[in-house]
C-alpha cells in the first residue's frame, strides 16, 4: 500500500534554484506560512506546497501521521521537507536560508 | 449571505474587543495582521467558529476547543515568549519591543494535536 502522501495533488512553483528537493505543507490560513511561501518565491526557489486545510480531512489526517512516523515529529506549520531526508517545522528566515544553502 | 457569515471587518472588531478586554496588544505589524484576520474569518465562514489560524483544527468545536481564538496557549505563551502561537496577540511589553514575532514552540498536547 502506497502512502497518502505521494498521491497528493501538490501545486508546483517554479524557480531558477532547484538544488534541493523542497515540498511544503502549510496551512491556508497561517500567517508564518504565507510568509514562507513568499520567502520562497522570492528567493526564486522551486518548490512544491500543499494547502492541508483545503484538502479532505481523512486525508489530511493520514498525511499528518505519515509526516509525524517519517520524521518522528509533529507537523507544525508550515513544514519543509528537504530532500525526502528533514523536515523543518516553523519559518525561521535564517533556519530555512541555512537549510536550503541560501546565501 | 447568512446572518453568520464574518467580514474581515468583524474578525477585526473581535480581534480588537479580545486585546482591548484582556489588557493585551495586538501584532502591530500590518501586513502580518491582515493576514491573521483573513485567517480567521476563513476559519470562521468554515467551521463556524474562529478556530487559530496557525493549528490544524478538526472542525468539531468540542475537539477544537482548546484551540479556539483566543486560545488556552495564549496567556502561558504571551508570559514565556512575548506572543501567542500564531503572533497575533502580544503582551504590551513586547509590542512596546516593536520585533516581529517568531514561530515558538507548539504547548498543545500531542494527542490533541493527531486527533
Amino acid at each position: 500500500m502506497g502512502r497518502m502522501i505521494d498521491k497528493l495533488e501538490f501545486t508546483q512553483h517554479e524557480g531558477s534554484n532547484q538544488e534541493h528537493e523542497l515540498t511544503l505543507y502549510a496551512l491556508s490560513t497561517c500567517a508564518f506560512c504565507k510568509r514562507a511561501i513568499k520567502f520562497l518565491e522570492e528567493n526564486d526557489v522551486a518548490f512544491r506546497s500543499i494547502q492541508l486545510d483545503q484538502i479532505n480531512p481523512m486525508v489530511k489526517h493520514t498525511v499528518k501521521s505519515e509526516l509525524k512516523g517519517q520524521f518522528q515529529n509533529l507537523p507544525v506549520f508550515p513544514v519543509l521537507v528537504i530532500d525526502n531526508q528533514e523536515a523543518i517545522s516553523g519559518f525561521t528566515e535564517e533556519k530555512w536560508r541555512e537549510a536550503i544553502g541560501l546565501s | 449571505m447568512s446572518s453568520t457569515h464574518k467580514t474581515l471587518e468583524d474578525a477585526r472588531e473581535f480581534v480588537t474587543r479580545v486585546a482591548e478586554h484582556q489588557g493585551w496588544a495586538l501584532v502591530p505589524d500590518k501586513d502580518f495582521l491582515e493576514d491573521l484576520l483573513e485567517g480567521l474569518k476563513t476559519n470562521y465562514n468554515r467551521y463556524g467558529y474562529f478556530l487559530c489560524p496557525c493549528r490544524d483544527g478538526t472542525g468539531d468545536r468540542k475537539k477544537d476547543e482548546d484551540i479556539v481564538c483566543p486560545c488556552v496557549y495564549n496567556l502561558p505563551d504571551q508570559n514565556e515568549y512575548g506572543h501567542c502561537f500564531c503572533g497575533l496577540f502580544m503582551s504590551k511589553e513586547f509590542a512596546r519591543k516593536n520585533k516581529m514575532p517568531q514561530p515558538i514552540p507548539e504547548r498543545r498536547p500531542e494527542e490533541l494535536q493527531m486527533q
